[in-house]
């Protein structure tokens, strides 16, 4: 019967599998503790998480499976569980029942027990069953599901060591699950006609790879014998049982699961959720569902960037007193490439990935709690309909709400999105959505173009076109490059349960490690590399002998003034200052000069880089924080209304910050989609500002 | 059982004369006898029988007064018959005609107790406007428009009604897995809510809730099972 060679093998795993919201997560922690490792299936953006476990002297790896209905391999997450159940690695398989919903977790355990392994159970929850009255025969059910049933409480803790001692023996033993769902008479005969055709295989084997085949999963490798009893065999099952064969495979596992439920506890199979009730009747209320979804985001938003606001600046000031720490102690004159180098680029460049990471936590605490208390499904309930309008799923919602805050952690937010096309074309478009970097754009141009009455009103446009553009762009993308049935919103809507606080800090803390690791130093690299066009070449002969008119100002004005003259002849000369001039031809049609394409490119570092580059090529200096008046007066010098227009419709829409595209490459695995944003949001962004500021000029709005 | 009460007749006819005696024209012969459709004559003989009991003051072609003793008698039984024509008007929902015929038949043999718990319980429903309707809603459903046993897709079976799924009608991956969340032919399954925006639904089916939309829900045929879902 068993396949798997029994004995101790060299390398244990042990596999907990379960349904989402079973509290198979919560298992694992009190399992793994602090030693879990996060890391990803390969090729596909399930995390996968592991620790090395020892457990009495017996030394063990520890698999948390992706939480799954099914182990049909119809979407990654049941793919991934199914081949690595079936690898050959599982010495032992847990899977973790809800005992408050045994007929559907034992709708998985059905297709579980063909797969020939070893398994043992955690009938999960065990407390919340008892306190609503629930009894469970433990002896009858473990004969009923081929292995040791053990009751545990993940979230304090109980029954886990006795799970784990069962589990082991089971793995010990290596005796394969030996319970199977009898499909039926009709369906029986079936998988056996069909399992005839897989000679190779043992008995076991040849069972799960019919009934896969009969379920209507693809088989590349299954012999043509059976590839032709399995095309007789659906034809006269369909026929004979009136209804799709793979809807009376499923009424059959059913019908076990049931089956099973009714006989090992007592009375009532299922816990009616009766506070789950009482809370959906407010939270999904026909009128007051959606108030409370409004508060509830804005207390998320707030939370993510009003609490994470302190921080952030504690670390921007912490960093500022190293470069001016590193700035003193360093010796005068001594290669101050090098200085540069450690102060602007690599400084500058850890600045910018930290300074990420309060608002990451906290928006992954927000998350994990929205998630663990079950509201997170809610959120999407809520939001379906808007948001399925527009082309997406319910849970895009959120990404984009994170997003009028910041892109970065936006898309670290999508990972809520189960389907890969919800989930890509909403990290196409958030960063549509305008965020806080924007605002700072928006708030030197504004008031330096236009008249205090209007300045509200073209924010206003600003963001709403935003908002327009993502949606054009998802409905766009829906239609074209994820064209395809759209997901089916088939979820559950798990009970409300009090998350513990262990579980929160664990799942916050994975995802912002994962973010500083991967995306981190990716964002680190392209500083570094931003900051080299920022300053190679260096001027070394200038129009004028700064040194020594400097050296002879007479005011300390004077001097500053040379200063920033000084740095914008420099900045000028730089692959920065370069590219912005190379970039004039391409720009001029949009109402832009060298400058502006200089302090585009350096905006590409971080949105809110644009406002500094522009004070330092009008020969300000940086000095955009003391006086942003001198900097909108040589602006409106410079430019007329309509091109501020310009300036800040190509900086809503074009290419987004390197940070988003180091994120973006993270999260999609693919440096193709990253480019494919930059160059397509940068493309979109020209030819809507060359519409924009050809037509106004065509409308004789080009004048000051 | 041991029942020491008077007749169904007798109630009828001081419920009446109680009725009639609130009028100006007071408890005449010739109005109890229309009143209850029958004969002058029978009624003088019932109404001696009442005077025997003490229940009734009466001369022969008088007006008819009812002693303290008769007007709680009297009292009671109206009582009970407006009790149970409003149960049955407001709590089951059905026409006056049907009420007036069946609180004229109940009131003489209903218990106090039972009567106790019907007006409980139709206080409780209006107390409860959310059981209320959901009340409402299988009541209509059992014998509105729509009987029982009538199918139709999910998306229109009303809030707080079981269905029976017939038939999953789509194909592919979102066959697959409504019928691995449960959804397969043969199942229980009632809609809980709709969202504030009309869409999605949220079902509940073997003991949890799932929701779908309802262009998903339309091709579940479902067959109408009246009766209110549990909780």
């Amino acid at each position: 019967m068993s396949r798997r060679p029994t004995g101790p093998s060299t390398e244990r795993v042990v596999m907990l599998a379960g349904n989402p919201n079973s509290g198979k997560t919560s298992l694992f922690n009190r399992m793994a503790g602090a030693r879990q490792h996060v890391g990803n299936y390969p090729g596909v953006t399930v995390d996968k998480k592991s620790a090395k476990v020892s457990f009495r002297g017996v030394e063990f790896e520890l698999v948390d499976l992706p939480g799954v209905y099914s182990l049909l391999a119809t979407s990654p997450e049941e793919a991934i569980a199914r081949d690595e159940i079936l690898s050959d690695r599982a010495a032992v398989v847990i899977q973790v029942l809800d005992a408050t919903n045994l007929e559907r977790n034992l709708h998985l355990t059905a297709q579980l027990t063909e797969m020939g392994v070893p398994v043992a159970y955690a009938l999960n929850m065990i407390d919340e069953a008892e306190a609503k009255g629930l009894k469970f025969d433990l002896e009858r059910m473990s004969a009923l599901l081929g292995g040791p049933v053990i009751p545990t409480n993940a979230s304090r803790g109980d029954g886990v060591p006795t799970l784990l001692a069962a589990a082991l023996d089971v793995a010990a033993a290596g005796q394969a699950c030996t319970s199977h769902v009898n499909y039926g008479a009709d369906l029986e005969a079936s998988i056996a006609a069909v399992a005839e055709g897989f000679e190779g295989d043992d008995a076991v084997s040849a069972r799960r790879r019919a009934i896969a085949l009969l379920d209507g999963i693809a088989d590349p490798h299954a012999p043509p014998a059976a590839l032709e009893s399995v095309a007789r065999e659906l034809n006269r099952l369909a026929i004979r049982g009136g209804r799709p064969v793979d809807v009376q495979m499923a009424e059959a596992r059913y019908g076990f699961a049931l089956g099973v439920a009714t006989e090992v506890s007592a009375s009532a199979h299922h816990v009616w959720h009766d506070r789950t009730m009482r809370m959906d009747s407010v939270l999904l209320h026909r009128i007051w569902g959606l108030p409370v979804f409004v508060a509830l985001m804005w207390a998320v938003f707030n939370l993510v960037f009003a609490l994470g606001e302190p921080p952030m600046q504690w670390i921007e000031a912490g960093l500022g007193g190293l470069a001016g720490w590193v700035e003193a102690v360093w010796p005068a004159g001594a290669a101050p490439l090098l200085r540069s180098l450690v102060v602007d680029g690599v400084i500058g460049g850890v600045g910018g990935v930290i300074s990420f990471l309060p608002n990451i936590l906290l928006l992954f605490l927000a998350i994990a709690f929205l998630e663990d208390t079950g509201y997170m499904a809610r959120a999407a309930f809520l939001m379906d309909r808007l948001m399925h309008k527009m082309g997406l799923h319910g849970k895009s919602f959120i990404p984009m709400l994170i997003g009028l805050g910041c892109t970065v952690p936006a898309i670290l937010a999508t990972r809520t999105l189960d389907n890969k096309r919800d989930r890509f074309t909403t990290i196409l478009v958030t960063p549509f959505v305008s965020c806080g970097a924007r605002m700072t754009i928006f708030a030197l141009l504004i008031p330096a173009f236009y008249a205090p009455r209007w300045r509200g009103w073209v924010l206003w446009g600003l963001y709403m076109t935003g908002i327009v553009a993502a949606i054009v762009v998802a409905r766009l993308l829906r239609g074209t490059l994820f064209r395809g049935e759209s997901a089916p919103f088939v979820m559950e809507l798990p009970p409300y349960r009090v998350p513990t606080g262990r579980s929160v800090a664990i799942h916050m803390w994975d995802r912002a490690w994962m973010y500083l690791r991967k995306a981190g130093t990716l964002i680190l690299a392209l500083s570094i590399l931003l900051w080299a066009l920022g300053t190679f070449p260096r001027r070394t002969r200038f129009t004028r002998d700064y040194e020594a008119d400097i050296a002879a100002a007479p005011t300390p004005d004077a001097r500053a003034e040379l200063q920033a003259a000084r740095q914008a002849e420099a900045l000028e000369h730089t692959l920065v200052g370069r590219l912005g001039k190379w970039m004039e031809p391409a720009i001029r049609p949009l109402g832009f000069d060298w400058r502006v394409g200089t302090a585009l490119v350096g905006a590409f570092a971080a949105k809110e880089v644009f406002v500094a580059q522009m004070g330092i090529v009008f020969s300000l200096g940086g000095a955009e924080e003391e006086e942003p008046d001198s900097l909108r007066r040589a602006l409106r010098q410079n430019y007329t209304p309509l091109q501020g227009l310009a300036m800040m419709l190509f900086c809503l829409l074009s290419a987004p910050c390197l940070a988003t595209i180091a994120v973006t490459r993270r999260e999609t695995r693919s440096w193709s989609w990253a480019l494919a944003m930059l160059v397509g949001m940068t493309a979109l962004a020209w030819g809507i500002t060359f519409v924009i500021y050809q037509s106004g000029l065509w409308l004789g709005l080009g004048g000051a | 059982m041991k029942c020491e009460r008077l007749s169904a007749k007798a109630e009828d006819y001081l419920e009446t004369i109680l009725r009639l005696s609130e009028t100006p024209r007071g408890a005449r012969t010739g109005d109890i006898a229309e009143a209850l459709e029958v004969q002058p004559s029978t009624v003088s003989s019932a109404l001696k029988s009442l005077k025997e009991q003490g229940l009734l003051d009466y001369e022969p072609y008088g007006v008819a007064g009812l002693t303290p003793r008769g007007r709680r008698v009297a009292e009671d039984i109206s009582g009970r018959h407006v009790l149970l024509r409003r149960f049955i008007v407001e709590t089951l929902g059905l026409t006056r005609e049907e009420a007036e015929h069946t609180a004229c038949a109940m009131e003489h043999d209903i218990t106090p107790l039972v009567l106790d718990r019907l007006a409980l319980l139709g206080e409780f429903l209006r107390g409860h406007p959310g059981m209320m309707e959901k009340w409402e809603v299988a009541r209509e459903s059992a014998r509105g428009e729509r009987a029982p046993g009538v199918e139709s897709g999910l998306d229109e079976l009303p809030v707080g009604v079981r269905g029976l799924v017939m038939s999953v009608d789509v194909d592919g991956s979102l066959r697959k897995r409504l019928v691995e969340m449960g959804v397969t032919p043969g199942v229980l399954i009632a809609v809980e809510r709709v969202a504030p925006l009309g869409d999605p639904i949220a079902v509940e089916v073997r003991g949890y809730r799932l929701s779908l939309r309802k262009a998903e829900a339309r091709r579940i045929r479902v067959k109408w099972r009246p009766g209110l879902v549990q909780g």
